[in-house]
């Protein structure tokens, strides 16, 4: 018996077990780290011939599948900002609407390509490298260690975010800001992930550590609050522009991320901080080396088809 | 409106309802005397691309060629070029005039018909190839070599010498038999086929016959609501996947996750 099935919008037929399979890893990194997992989904459905435009188009709808159950289950965990989640998101609209008309001045110029494939690479390799190092770090310190630390200063930085004005209080993340910096950075974000044509996650994840200073299982769930609200956008805006969602494909790719990114969401609360960020980082890190690799390996066919992340 | 989009997926579920039911078209046509079946490729849930049979009566001592052509659209692609030692995207080109799917079956070795392979096959399809856009300085005999390795890649393309065979002889004709898989991802639409008899070079005939490639069932239905109600299917996948997403979180919660 074939295990085959027609995709009528990406129009070949792929097995069935194969997108669960897919489904299933990707939605397990989803709930894991609080990422889209759109990286990795994309080149993996045209390995096995769906179109890019369909493939990327089709992945953003399994993604408001998997972040739906994978915030279910933070938000059961008590690991979801919504407060911070808006006002990411607002930023986010803003800035994706922004880095839409950017990219179109970009290409004008010509070589956007170069501008927009190089940030990635060495974006994702140093905040990659940040994060390995950092986290390392972390896990070496011992307890012993952490308790004869003196009380630093606080930083340029920290100093910076408490004089912005609006101060305001985050309970779920234990941080007292400004919500003027979740916005700023929450366009940045969006700026980004519309020029790279990716969700953004991978940006959004180390940017809420680092810069936003929440605990790391409120980022998952919150970063994943809010890739729900920009994938359910994407998929509707690809429907009716393009007409390159392929409902069938993206159902059976949620059957498995959903029930990857349940088991994602348990994995995640059972490790620590430092050792998700670890992990993580080097997920960062694969991914970049295999950019830099398709930037530095000649390609077989010299001519590809528009679309795609 | 409303009754109509309800009809539609009434039909969706009927669609799947009826999957285990698809079956293939299997008639047979003929024009002339070349024979093609079936006449008709159904693109049902279960397609995995389909063999097609083509059979002629040829005179003895004949040669044939057989060139099978989707219609041709305007394709838009992405010349890969080196900047700065990097691979990426250095160019937007636009292809005129090249088929969605051009096969090519012969009973001769093309290789030693420099005659034929100048009429036929990817020599002849080069000159009806317009580029535009990026261009490379070599000129765009290079474009158009990557455009066939793009589609053979894609299996839409072929070219296969000596694979039209001459199985038998009656009076002072030969049977000429033929089988071409069309493959999974083979577009829906009319694909013409010509088949030219040839003696010692000259061309003697030329058949030819329309094979329709449609898409029914399941998949035509979900592309026609795709096409016709974008906005509807649009938020119908999005419903779709909220509503997956929170049952599967419930079962979990359900069966003591956590």
């Amino acid at each position: 018996m074939s295990w085959s099935i027609y995709l009528p919008i990406a129009g070949n037929s792929v097995n069935v077990f194969i997108l669960l399979g897919l489904g299933g890893v990707v939605g397990f990194l989803s709930g894991l780290f609080g990422v889209g997992g759109g990286f990795l989904m994309t080149p993996l459905l045209m390995m096995v011939g769906i179109p890019p435009v369909v493939a990327a188009a089709s992945d953003s709808n399994q993604i408001v599948a998997a972040s739906t159950s994978a915030t279910y289950a933070h938000y059961r965990m008590g690991n979801v900002d919504f407060k911070m989640g808006l006002l990411l998101l607002i930023g986010g609209v803003f800035g994706g609407t922004l880095g839409v008309q950017l990219i179109k001045v970009l290409r004008s110029l010509g070589n956007a390509d170069f501008v927009i494939k190089t940030t990635y690479v060495v974006m994702l390799g140093v905040v990659g490298s940040y994060m390995f190092m950092e986290s390392l770090q972390s896990l070496r310190k011992t307890q012993v260690e952490t308790d004869k630390a003196e009380p630093t200063k606080p930083s340029f930085y920290a100093r910076a975010i408490r004089s912005l004005p609006w101060q305001m209080s985050f309970p779920k993340s234990g941080v007292t800001l400004s919500p003027v910096l979740p916005l700023i950075l929450g366009a940045l974000v969006g700026i980004l992930a519309a020029i790279m044509g990716v969700g953004g996650g991978f940006i959004m994840v180390p940017i809420m550590v680092y810069l936003l200073r929440m605990p790391m299982h409120v980022v998952v769930g919150t970063s994943l609050f809010q890739i729900l609200f920009t994938c359910i956008n994407v998929t509707v805006m690809q429907a009716v522009s393009n007409h390159t969602v392929d409902v069938i494909l993206a159902v059976l790719l949620l059957l498995g991320s959903t029930v990857g990114a349940q088991f994602g969401a348990r994995l995640s609360q059972k490790l620590k901080g430092d050792q998700l960020k670890i992990v993580l980082a080097s997920v960062v890190l694969i991914v970049m080396i295999h950019m830099l690799a398709a930037l530095t390996i000649s390609p077989d066919v010299m001519l590809a088809y528009k679309g795609g992340h | 409106m409303r009754a109509r989009t309800a009809c539609l997926w009434a039909l969706v579920l009927l669609g799947l309802a009826l999957q285990a039911l698809g079956t293939p078209s299997c008639a047979t046509a003929e024009t002339s005397d070349l024979s093609v079946s079936p006449t008709t490729l159904d693109i049902r849930e279960s397609f995995r691309g389909a063999p097609v049979a083509i059979s002629a009566e040829i005179p003895q001592g004949a040669s044939a060629v057989l060139e099978v052509r989707g219609v041709a659209h305007e394709d838009h692609l992405l010349r890969q070029g080196r900047r700065g030692g990097l691979w990426m995207s250095v160019g937007e080109v636009t292809v005129h005039g090249a088929p969605s799917v051009y096969y090519l079956l012969s009973t001769l070795d093309l290789h030693s018909h420099s005659d034929i392979a100048s009429r036929w096959g990817y020599n002849a399809l080069q000159k009806q190839t317009e580029f535009q856009g990026a261009i490379p300085r070599e000129g765009s005999g290079e474009l158009f070599e990557q455009l066939v390795k793009l589609k053979e890649n894609e299996g839409l393309y072929g070219v296969f010498p000596k694979s039209l065979k001459l199985t038998g002889t009656s009076k002072d004709k030969s049977t000429l038999e033929g089988q071409l898989t069309f493959p999974s991802n083979i577009p829906p639409g009319n694909y013409r086929i010509v088949l030219s008899v040839l003696n010692s070079g000259k061309l003697l005939e030329q058949k030819s016959f329309e094979l329709t490639v449609e898409m029914s069932g399941l998949p035509g239905l979900l592309a026609s609501l795709a096409n016709e109600h974008a906005a509807l299917y649009g938020l119908i996948a999005v419903v779709i996947a909220i509503v997956t997403g929170f049952v599967t979180g419930f079962l979990f919660k359900s069966k003591g996750a956590h």
